[in-house]
């Protein structure tokens, strides 16, 4: 019996200094878990703010809601941001990036998209799993790219009918319009309201 | 015979500094000499963490029963680390970035078990704080010194703080002070000279 009492003793003492422990650490968490958050929402827009040079906008604000529709509907696959570009306050259009499966890894494109569902601009931001010299191509080809521009997100996007792959790179290029067409359906599904 | 609360400090720095005197945890050690600014805030997060994780478990010391004693530092210990892993990432993100796992990795960093063991759980406050300093000095020391030879001596110059603090002209930085091997090459031989100089190893 005594030893019973004896291990109860030391499971509570344990216990204990576990709870002080993990109250700590709560404690601390939520004084620095504001400040974090801050930063990486900072850090995400400088990061968007370079991309976005090119459709000449004033200001981005992101979504705050992009974990949710992530999490909540999971439309499409490597959806990694979506900001609203305003010009002054008024929302013009959606910046949405996404990741489709390249040739090695994801391929990573900004897609713009005016509030009438015009697809504004398109600039590819991560094709390092690609091949050198080969999947690069989507990049040095400017025609490849201006296929996307004018189309709307209700057209159809499918390569090899509407759009014309870069023979040799068609994988990546590929990857790149199922970029375009998931930011497309992103944009039909939540983020084309203002 | 007891020693001098002094003592108790400075032997942290040379006989049995961690690195050299000890020759624990060294893989930390190692991998952050690289660039001065991560040595300089590893030494003070890990130097932070031995004192507070000394003073704490010196303080319980008495209520601790002996068979549960080692979860309980490592508790100890994995709070204070998870507290200055949060807080450096608060504050100081590109530091964050650069010294990446090594901060949670801390945790299990033979140096500040060792000293709530070897120390802290045997003696009283002040001589476990003077312990915990000396010893995190000493940690400190070694790293920075490390850096500054393989910051130095691998890219030409030393960048801390968005400054450039020194920088050669016309020196062709051997490329290999800031890989691996030559994180090896340093610490062994700033450990040779060491006990040369101490007038061991003959």
């Amino acid at each position: 019996m005594k030893k019973v009492f004896y291990f109860l003793r030391l499971s509570l003492t344990l216990m204990l200094v576990c709870g002080i422990a993990a109250g700590a650490l709560a404690a601390t968490y939520s004084v620095t878990q504001p400040v974090v958050e801050e930063q990486e929402k900072r850090e995400t827009i400088e990061k968007y703010k370079d991309v976005l040079k090119i459709f000449e906008v004033q200001g981005i604000a992101p979504v705050e809601n992009v974990e949710a529709l992530k999490n909540g509907k999971e439309v499409v696959e490597g959806l990694e941001a979506v900001f609203d570009i305003v010009k002054g306050t008024e929302k013009i259009g959606v910046a949405i990036t996404t990741g489709a499966n390249g040739y090695g890894g994801l391929v990573k494109v900004a897609v713009a998209i005016k509030a009438d569902g015009a697809i504004a601009g398109i600039k590819i931001l991560d094709i390092s799993g690609e091949t050198k010299g080969v999947g690069d191509k989507v990049v040095e080809e400017p025609g490849f790219i201006k296929q996307f521009i004018g189309k709307t997100v209700n057209d159809p996007l499918k390569i090899s009918t509407d759009i014309d792959a870069i023979s040799g790179a068609s994988i990546t290029s590929r990857a790149v319009t199922q970029d375009v067409s998931d930011a497309a359906k992103i944009f039909k599904e939540f983020a084309g309201g203002s | 015979m007891k020693r001098s609360v002094w003592r108790d400090f400075t032997i942290g720095l040379i006989e049995e500094n961690p690195l050299f005197g000890l020759v624990i945890g060294l893989c930390a050690a190692l991998a952050v000499s690289s660039k001065v600014e991560n040595a300089i805030f590893m030494g003070v997060a890990a130097s932070f963490v031995m004192v507070a994780s000394n003073i704490l478990i010196s303080v319980i010391r008495k209520a601790v029963p002996n068979e549960i004693r080692i979860p309980i530092f490592i508790v100890v210990i994995a709070s204070f680390v998870t507290i200055v892993d949060l807080t450096m990432k608060a504050f100081f993100p590109a530091v964050y970035a650069a010294l990446g796992v090594w901060i949670p990795l801390i945790v299990v960093n033979c140096i500040i078990l060792g000293r709530a063991e070897a120390f802290a759980y045997k003696n009283g406050v002040i001589r476990s704080i003077a312990d915990g300093l000396g010893k995190g000095l000493g940690y400190t020391l070694v790293i920075l010194v490390m850096a500054v030879i393989r910051e130095l001596g691998g890219t030409g110059q030393i960048v801390a703080f968005e400054n450039t603090i020194i920088s050669l002209k016309g020196f062709q930085p051997p490329q290999i002070l800031q890989s691996f091997p030559g994180a090896f090459f340093t610490f062994g031989l700033l450990m040779g000279l060491l006990r040369k100089l101490q007038g061991k190893g003959e």
